[in-house]
């Protein structure tokens, strides 16, 4: 296997180019669809430019410029409409985390300066919790947008040219968004409109894109972003947005993707229900063997795959022939399950300070155990003890307001990402650990180990205890006070009190009980990563 | 509704050997992921004929809330 020239692209630099490029190029094809009151809605990128310079008119007219915008809510067409109307109109687009309470969200409205908060109507109850925390801040309910629409194609009609003439360039910042910090307190990575740019380009020069694809990443994440939006509007293919993941087998069969951009929990989750159904029909013996068949005509160069696991695909809506993962590490064996069905999956890895992609592997150069190539549109190198450090036009400007923690990430121009790799004689980068406390779940959360634990430390027989992420799961891992006696008999069951109090994404799934202290450094701090994990 | 419950539960995944009741913790003791919950919900919607909120999955921790919320129903 030898590695092959990149995809060639004209690249873009700001997201408004990004939207006029997609207009020149594709024009009329279907951009967007989804369901809207049970009526299938197809929206094109001409018309989706359209109502984008409706809608960031109407917000320029109401007096939003210059200023920092929040959104919240789940997938949706107007959510990416929202994104679009307020960076390609120089303002500054601040996503928030769909599962956060409404004190949470006050934080970040009021860390991000933001001016204006547009909520998706499923959330109105949080939102009028925030228009009495913080009155100060402005309110748009997304159920108003197509009239707002209208209002601002009036404006547009009338000559209003403010929003359309405003000249957006490369280094603008486009996003503050919000990232676990390993303290517990969330950070605002400060990303341009290169820094997505860059990074949705070098994706697209590194992985080729044929088809229409479903998403299913929360937009808040910058990954479910650039690649699930960003990358395919490029590529100029349809995105189908399901709008909850109860719906997500039936969004297969309807939008029949080519393409899924994915976290590991989806893919180990789509592979597990291949068996349970394959199961339920008594069929899970022959598609065995058939497996085995196929994988030796493999050998043969006799490919018989779409014949033979038609059925298997046929639940994935027929077309499908693609994943991309990213978010979290993939074990490789589904790498390889999916390749012998023939849906190839490739592995990527990044972080939101990096826009978020760093590298990830090509359609026909994919190295297992690996994350893949590097982005053209950034460098990657391996510290003196193994971190990862990356340097680019897809790094961050720094964290928004948070000097403290910009001196500890940049170094001599290069980003500290935390975590620990190797680069193979390839060129292809491998994760192999984590310096950082951060819990990263199979789904792509990342979870503060500190804030965790500062709970578990309020059980008062609690002597030392750490909290890290296992099989997708948090496991607690605890010394308890030798003098309770009763304390080993009582730690699940006061576990799950605590459980009640955190969210249910933070929730201990697993509690470990050590016999002996935990190994310490010399400053008598407790060692992480000591051997026993 | 507890044994009706923990019919689903065991029909539709690989626990069999864990006593099920109201206190059972969805993640901690039953192992379930984040895409499990929405899978129960899915099933859950099926068999008692009603609609869980995306929001309302996120506030099932034990097999008695997902109870609570079907009984309010």
């Amino acid at each position: 296997m030898n590695n092959y020239d990149l995809y060639k692209h004209t690249p873009v630099y700001t997201t408004k180019e990004l939207l006029d490029y997609c207009v020149r190029e594709h024009s009329e094809k279907e951009a967007f669809a989804f369901q809207n009151k049970k009526q299938n809605v197809s929206v094109s990128f001409v018309q989706f430019r359209s109502e984008v310079k409706a809608f960031g008119s109407y917000l320029f007219d109401a007096g939003f410029h210059n200023c920092h915008i929040a959104v919240f809510g789940e997938n949706s067409y107007e959510w990416i409409l929202t994104h679009f109307a307020v960076t390609c109109g120089k303002n500054v687009i601040v996503p928030i985390d769909k599962e956060l309470d409404a004190g949470s969200i006050a934080e970040l409205l009021e860390d991000s300066d933001s001016k204006l908060l547009i909520y998706s109507n499923i959330y109105a109850d949080i939102a009028e919790c925030l228009q009495t925390m913080l009155p100060n801040i402005s309110y748009i309910n997304m159920k108003e947008i197509p009239s707002l629409i209208e209002n601002g194609k009036t404006l547009l009609a009338s000559g209003y040219t403010e929003y359309i003439d405003t000249e957006v360039n490369k280094n603008d910042l486009a996003s503050i968004v919000y990232t676990s910090g390993t303290t517990g307190k969330c950070k605002g990575v400060m990303l341009t409109h290169n820094n997505f740019c860059s990074c949705m380009y070098g994706a697209c020069c590194n992985v080729l894109l044929t088809g229409a694809s479903l998403l299913v990443l929360p937009l808040h994440h910058t990954f479910g972003l650039v690649a699930s939006v960003f990358a395919v509007m490029y590529y100029g293919y349809p995105i189908y947005i399901n709008k909850s993941l109860k719906k997500f087998p039936e969004d297969f069969k309807k939008c029949k993707p080519q393409h899924l951009f994915a976290v590991p929990l989806i893919v180990e989750t789509l592979y597990k229900n291949i068996w349970a159904t394959a199961k339920k029909q008594g069929k899970d013996k022959v598609l065995k063997v058939l497996i085995k068949i196929s994988n030796a005509l493999l050998k043969c160069r006799i490919d018989l795959r779409k014949v033979l696991f038609k059925s298997v695909i046929s639940a994935f809506g027929g077309k499908l022939d693609l994943i991309v993962s990213g978010g979290a590490p993939l074990d490789t064996k589904y790498i390889r399950a999916f390749e012998a069905f023939g849906i190839t999956v490739l592995n990527g890895y990044g972080i939101t300070e990096c826009g978020p992609i760093v590298a990830v592997n090509r359609n026909k150069f994919n190295i297992a155990g690996s994350v893949g190539l590097p982005l053209c549109c950034n460098e990657v190198n391996i510290s003196e003890d193994g971190e990862v450090l990356v340097r680019g036009d897809n790094v961050m400007l720094g964290y928004y307001r948070n000097d403290t923690e910009n001196k500890k990430v940049f170094v001599d121009g290069w980003f500290r990402t935390g975590d620990i790799g190797t680069i193979d004689e390839y060129g292809a980068l491998h994760i192999t650990g984590r310096i950082k406390n951060l819990i990263i779940l199979g789904n792509g959360e990342n979870i503060s180990a500190e804030s965790i634990e500062e709970q578990i430390y309020t059980i008062p027989y609690v002597k030392e205890a750490i909290a890290y992420g296992k099989d997708n799961i948090i496991v607690a891992e605890v010394y308890l006070d030798e003098a309770v006696t009763d304390a080993k008999d009582r730690i699940n069951a006061d576990i799950q009190k605590v459980n009640q109090y955190l969210p249910q994404i933070k929730n201990i799934g697993k509690v470990i009980i050590r016999d002996t202290e935990f190994p310490k450094t010399t400053t008598k701090k407790i060692k992480r990563n000591y051997g026993g994990r | 509704m507890i044994e009706r419950l923990t019919k689903i539960i065991r029909e539709n995944t690989d626990i069999n050997n864990i006593t099920i009741n109201e206190n059972t913790a969805l993640i901690a003791d039953l192992g379930f992921n984040s895409l499990d919950l929405v899978n129960l919900a899915c099933i859950v919607e099926d068999e008692f004929d009603i609609e869980i909120p995306d929001r309302a999955i996120k506030d099932f921790k034990t097999v008695g809330d997902v109870i609570a919320f079907i009984e309010n129903q």
